[in-house]
């Protein structure tokens, strides 16, 4: 029974690295998108309305280029890291650690805790970062067909 | 006939393929960073006449070098000489070299090396690719501010 937890612990720490992993390259992608979008969108700023001034127009890019980088900063849960340390010139002697099972299967709560709270601010800064995109998306569809009617 | 691989071994594999995983999330991390870097740098340079006088070239350009600098550190290749033994990399290797290797493959102290090196490689790693970040996050922020300041004025 005791084993079937830890079994089910280790699949839920999976899942949360694939869901990171998948989130990470979401947020990459679009912050590509999104510097090539800028430049487009600065190139043709002498034939937009004088109400789209640079400052509006460059705002909401500058809130969806810090939402998706903070998005990808890394991050590595503080509940793992006994169990997974990232020293400099680290020697062999400190990862005895590893032979002892106990402590890990003692940590694996705490450990999906840790990787559960990461995964929540990479996904509502990602959220934020698309919602965003996709209402200017919407207002610069709108903005293009009230200046075309 | 091959050697069964003992359980014991297995967390430090563990370990070891974690490591190996942070670094390649790391570096396909700096590696778009550098693109997106420098995507951006084109922008503002192309609308560089627009800024205001106390936006000197050098002041504008300095962070995206720095920023380059520590994307370039993040993608450095390592090999450390001290994990060399059992991951040669080297020119004009023969068969022989790599007997070591086989006969190391479920030595619990050439793991535990393993380990070290590799956290050590990813130390740096996530420290530049932290320095890069920030200053890209602490730039946006500044623009932003620049930003505002440049619509209410």
């Amino acid at each position: 029974m005791v084993r079937d937890e830890n079994a089910q612990l280790r699949n839920l720490i999976a899942g949360y690295g694939d869901s990171m992993r998948l989130s990470d390259i979401k947020a990459l992608i679009a912050v590509l998108f999104v510097a090539i979008m800028m430049g487009t969108v600065l190139q043709y700023r002498e034939h937009y309305p004088w109400y789209l001034s640079v400052p509006v127009l460059l705002s909401p890019f500058m809130i969806i280029y810090l939402n998706l980088l903070f998005s990808v900063y890394p991050r590595f849960p503080r509940a793992g890291r006994k169990r997974f340390p990232i020293w400099r010139n680290a020697d062999p002697g400190d990862f005895d650690f590893v032979a002892d099972a106990d402590a890990e299967l003692e940590g694996l709560p705490a450990l999906c805790a840790g990787l559960s709270r990461i995964l929540w601010w990479k996904n509502i800064t990602l959220l934020a970062a698309n919602l965003l995109s996709i209402a200017c998306l919407a207002a610069a569809a709108i903005l293009l067909f009230v200046v075309w009617l | 006939m091959n050697k069964p691989i003992s359980n014991s071994t297995q967390p430090y594999r563990n370990l070891i393929a974690g490591y190996t995983e942070a670094i390649r999330a790391s570096d396909f991390k700096a590696n778009i960073a550098f693109l997106f870097v420098a995507f951006m740098m084109g922008s503002v340079l192309w609308n560089y006449t627009s800024f205001p006088s106390y936006l000197s070239v050098q002041l504008v350009l300095l962070p995206f070098l720095i920023v380059y600098f520590s994307l370039f550190m993040v993608l450095i290749p390592r090999y450390p000489k001290r994990g060399a033994k059992s991951f040669l990399v080297a020119r004009n290797l023969t068969p022989a070299d790599f007997e070591f290797v086989a006969q190391s493959a479920d030595d619990i102290e050439q793991l535990k090396l393993t380990c070290a090196v590799l956290s050590d490689i990813l130390w740096w790693k996530t420290q530049s690719i932290r320095v890069g970040f920030l200053l890209s996050i602490v730039c946006v922020f500044l623009t932003m501010i620049l930003l505002l300041y440049a619509f209410f004025k």
